[in-house]
């Protein structure tokens, strides 16, 4: 295993693409700030960093597991490598770890630019942006799992790349309008995937309650689990794959 | 010592691999040779436990499965197309598996990649990626590499490198089993000549027993030869005229030197038929087949 983590971290770093994630991320912010009216509620949403991270994650996370496909090097992987399972959770802890880093330099990028147009950074303002940051965190695991998944049973990493957007723009309009659809059946209906993306922002602003139907613990819940279990059927499918 | 025995892989449930049994000691070098398609590769990746197999594989007494790979610790392979990070340099290419590092400079100059190793991979030519895949597969010190098709895409005089590495290698005890579609790749290099034809094996021989003289036929040569015709066809013993030669079963050679002299006649040339490897496979197959029909 530290092995497989060794490898991955080196394969990781040597590919251009995360600094380009972080430099995009930076651009991305850039835009927001500039069109932005300037207040407290870019800062708080760190300037769209959340969703910027998710489009980042998505491509960075199924790129990183197709090039193995590409170029054979799974072939070498897999025989050199006790189980599959070391394979697969050490692309995860690499992903994640970089979710961690691409959220550590949203908060930078937000306080400079927040600096940057003149505005207060009030207790309030941070206690907002941190709690905003973590709950971003959080659904970059689930996404991170959930790429990883998709690639395992689709093989194409555009498409991947494609559903992921989708669900990081679309996901939770969609699963409000099943919601409303459904009314009857929405206790069930809010536990559905799509809908923990609000885990993003709701820890910080309780009024996303009437949108999600969730409480913050069970969206941390439902998002963690949600994690485990794509993970779990990411790895079985990984396992069952032919080289 | 690696040991297949009654080895069958199946790919979606379609048996490619048919009952195969190999055994290979420390520095033998063994020639997978078959046409494209005949099962080699599947059988290489069914040794690294990447597909799903029944019967036994064993290396030095521990067994490979499809999820125990423990037995692989000293074993290299390069599998149809070299296993190479294009954003990496040649040199973290292998740094990537390497486990102690004391190899590596060797690798690099018995390979003659000093040159190009540095560089990034992605501007390697087909030649250049086909060393550094071999480089990685032999990393580490291996008891045992697979290689197949390791000739692809090499000039002549790198294929004659890199078989001298293999020699160099198997003198310190290291097994081999290559591949090739092309009998004549490894004819120079290989220990023992395995044919793998539609997943079965057809042939499994030394190559030492190979070298051997097996002729069959023999060619004599005399003065008076429309009499010795006669004479062995008077007697039943079969000949051919091939000119100023006549040909004849290895089997017939005493009785038709007696036969020759006990007349007052003398041969001039007596020599055995000389057959090349391919020749001499053809053969041993045909002989196989026929005795097959008989049974
Ligand atoms: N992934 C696969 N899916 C289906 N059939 C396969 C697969 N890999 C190999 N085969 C089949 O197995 C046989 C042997 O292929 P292979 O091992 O690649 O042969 P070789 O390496 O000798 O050219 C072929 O008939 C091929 O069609
Ligand atoms: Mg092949």
């Amino acid at each position: 295993m530290r092995n497989n983590l060794y490898q991955e971290m080196k394969k990781f770093w040597y590919q251009k693409k995360p600094l380009w994630g972080i430099l995009i991320l930076f651009i991305l912010m850039y835009y927001s700030l500039v069109t932005s009216h300037h207040n407290e509620r870019d800062v708080i949403q760190l300037f769209g960093a959340s969703q910027w991270t998710l489009i980042i994650l998505v491509t960075i996370s199924s790129a990183f597991m197709t090039m193995e496909y590409r170029d054979n090097t799974i072939v070498t992987m897999l025989y050199k490598s006790s189980n599959r399972f070391n394979i697969y959770f050490s692309k995860i802890i690499v992903l994640v770890l970089y979710s961690v880093l691409l959220s550590f330099c949203g908060v930078i990028f937000t306080i400079l630019e927040a600096a940057f147009s003149h505005q207060l950074l009030t207790v309030n303002v941070l206690r907002a942006l941190l709690f905003n940051t973590f709950g971003t965190l959080l659904y970059s695991v689930f996404i991170v799992t959930l790429s990883l998944l998709l690639i395992s049973l689709v093989k194409i990493d555009a498409i991947v790349i494609v559903i992921g957007l989708m669900l990081g723009f679309l996901g939770a309009t969609f699963s409000n309008i099943l919601m409303s659809l459904f009314h009857t059946w929405s206790r069930a209906i809010r536990w559905n995937p799509l809908n923990m993306i609000y885990v993003i922002n709701q820890l910080s602003d309780p009024k996303y309650f009437k949108y999600s139907s969730l409480s913050n613990l069970e969206l941390v819940l439902g998002t963690v689990s949600y994690a485990i279990i794509f993970l779990i059927i990411g790895y079985w499918t990984f396992k069952k794959r032919l080289v | 010592m690696l040991s297949i025995k009654n080895v069958s892989t199946f790919i979606e449930g379609k048996k490619i691999i048919h009952d195969v049994s190999l055994h290979i000691k420390p520095g033998e070098i063994v020639g997978l040779i078959g046409p494209n398609g005949a099962g080699k590769t599947t059988f290489m990746k069914t040794i690294l436990g990447l597909t799903k197999f029944t019967g036994d594989i064993s290396i030095d007494e521990q067994s490979v499965t499809e999820n125990n790979h423990q037995a692989l610790r000293k074993v290299g392979a390069l599998i149809e197309h070299p296993a190479i990070y294009p954003f990496l340099t040649g040199r973290q290419n292998l740094l990537l598996y390497s486990e102690s590092n004391s190899d590596l400079e060797e690798i690099i100059s018995t390979l003659k990649m000093e040159k190009f190793i540095d560089k990034k991979s992605k501007d390697y030519s087909l030649g250049m990626k086909q060393k550094l895949g071999i480089g990685i597969a032999l990393l580490n010190n291996p008891e045992f590499v697979i290689l197949d098709e390791p000739m692809n895409g090499l000039d002549i005089e790198s294929t004659i490198m890199i078989r001298d590495v293999i020699r160099k290698y198997a003198e310190q005890g290291c097994m081999f089993l290559i591949s090739s579609h092309i009998l004549g790749e490894l004819q120079k290099v290989m220990t023992q000549v395995v044919l793998l034809r539609s997943g079965r094996i057809i042939l499994n021989r030394s190559m030492s027993s190979l070298n051997q003289d097996s002729s069959k036929k023999y060619f004599v040569q005399m003065d008076k030869i429309n009499l010795v015709e006669d004479l062995l066809n008077h007697n039943n013993i079969q000949n051919q005229r091939v000119g100023e030669y006549l040909e004849i079963d290895a089997q017939n050679i005493d009785l038709m030197q007696n036969l020759v002299f006990q007349n007052g006649l003398y041969l001039t040339r007596l020599e055995p038929e000389k057959l090349n490897l391919e020749e001499k496979i053809v053969r041993i197959l045909s002989d196989k087949e026929g005795s097959n029909n008989e049974e």
